[in-house]
């Protein structure tokens, strides 16, 4: 090999792939370490995926996305979870850790946080005074021996709390989160809609003990989403059939 | 003087206005399914990174690392148990021309290619191979493929981003001069 070949190379200007070998691409750069990530090929392969490059390859639109009308919420719980748990990140990837798929290993600052699910540590019945989080307001499940409540956090912005409820299940692959809405004040001119991506391809209105409850399903991942006692309850279900979410929400209230 | 605080908070505001697009593009591609939680991550990303210069002071390829949590993030929520669950539309079959960002009028220098012996040797071997097989032995990429126990995506990645970095050294040596 010699000059020739380094002639040939930077001579080629461009390389045909199909969209999913452009995230495969992507992919691979984002599993090195930061150190090594090419940044400026990462973002050309996101300038395709969401072909918003001008020129250097065909168009391509991702379908659009409704947008959930309370992200705020979500960010507003985001704040509040990076004031208590530093979860593994870019900065534990030096570390070897080879634990089972149901243990938790959480960086704190210097010190590993393990969770080995002994024992329920929260109580949501007791957590915030003057809120209903019980079986009158969430499903029962969440109050069974095999659920174990991983975390909770809150927020309050502008008087309103945000609390957010991360939760595993001992005896199944079941698992996800739930968020609460606590409006200081509850109008129905702010939560007179759900919007959700169009990707659930289930939806199942329920009325449970009274409560209007509507259950989203995708594969495996469901939400179920009812207000109730003036809060708004966003349940996500990960590794959940539809029929199993069904029956959950048959449990609330 | 400006407190440790106050620069933190401006190293923050910067990161956020030049980096927060490109993890939010991101989420987008990796989360389409799940819109509602796209700003959970892209928030979760920029608190991690606050607590990060707080702690540890900034790393040391910002935009490197804030691509990488947030790739995190996104497996450890959405990919539970190894099984990767896709949270995407499947793509179709549109092809894509793929251009390198890093393209120089002055690749065409003859001057250039008396670098060419010390690039190419200090090449893995394996890529050293790849380009024997493309450039001296003209195989198609299937035939690389199965030559190298491979699949045909996979050796286009592959020399693709060799020929990427193979530009990328080209480029840093001729702006040392």
């Amino acid at each position: 090999m010699d000059k020739n070949v380094l002639k040939k190379i930077l001579k080629t200007k461009q390389v045909k792939f199909s969209m999913a070998e452009v995230e495969q691409l992507m992919d691979a750069e984002l599993e090195k370490d930061p150190e090594e990530i090419d940044t400026e090929l990462v973002d050309l392969c996101l300038q395709i995926l969401t072909s918003d490059s001008k020129d250097n390859h065909s168009e391509k639109t991702l379908p659009k996305l409704k947008k959930f009308r309370y992200a705020k919420i979500l960010i507003a719980a985001a704040l509040a979870a990076v004031l208590l748990v530093l979860s593994l990140s870019a900065t534990a990837d030096k570390y070897d850790i080879d634990v089972s798929g149901n243990t938790i290993v959480q960086k704190f600052g210097k010190y590993f946080r393990i969770k080995i699910f002994e024992e329920r540590e929260i109580n949501l019945r007791e957590s915030y005074p003057g809120v209903d989080l019980s079986e009158n307001t969430l499903p029962d499940f969440l109050f069974e021996d095999n659920c174990v409540i991983i975390d909770q956090k809150s927020l309050i912005t502008n008087g309103d709390m945000h609390i957010r409820i991360e939760f595993t299940m001992k005896d199944s692959k079941m698992n996800g989160y739930v968020n609460v809405d606590v409006p200081e004040e509850f109008s129905l001119e702010r939560y007179h809609e759900i919007n959700i991506s169009t990707k659930y391809s289930r939806i199942k209105e329920l009325n449970v003990n009274g409560i209007r409850v509507f259950v989203f399903s995708e594969d495996e991942n469901c939400i179920i989403k009812y207000f109730t006692k003036d809060m708004l309850f966003d349940l996500h279900l990960l590794e959940c059939e539809f029929e199993k979410a069904v029956e959950i929400a048959n449990t609330i209230g | 003087m400006e407190t440790i605080y106050e620069e933190n908070h401006s190293l923050f505001k910067e990161a956020w206005k030049k980096y927060e697009p490109g993890i939010r593009k991101l989420c987008l591609v990796k989360m389409q399914s799940i819109p509602d939680e796209i700003e959970d991550v892209v928030s979760d990303v920029f608190l991690f990174f606050w607590k990060e210069i707080q702690e540890n002071g900034p790393p040391k390829c910002i935009q490197a690392w804030l691509y990488k949590v947030a790739y995190n993030q996104i497996n450890r929520r959405y990919y539970n148990n190894n099984r990767k669950v896709r949270y995407t539309e499947p793509y179709d079959d549109t092809v894509v021309v793929v251009g390198y960002d890093i393209d120089d009028a002055r690749f065409e220098s003859e001057t250039l290619f008396q670098w060419a012996d010390e690039i190419i040797e200090n090449l893995p071997q394996e890529d050293k191979l790849l380009m024997k097989y493309i450039y001296e032995d003209g195989l198609s990429m299937r035939e690389i493929a199965a030559k190298m126990d491979s699949t045909e995506a996979a050796v286009k990645q592959r020399h693709y981003r060799l020929t990427r970095k193979i530009k990328r050294v080209v480029k840093e040596r001729i702006e040392q001069g």
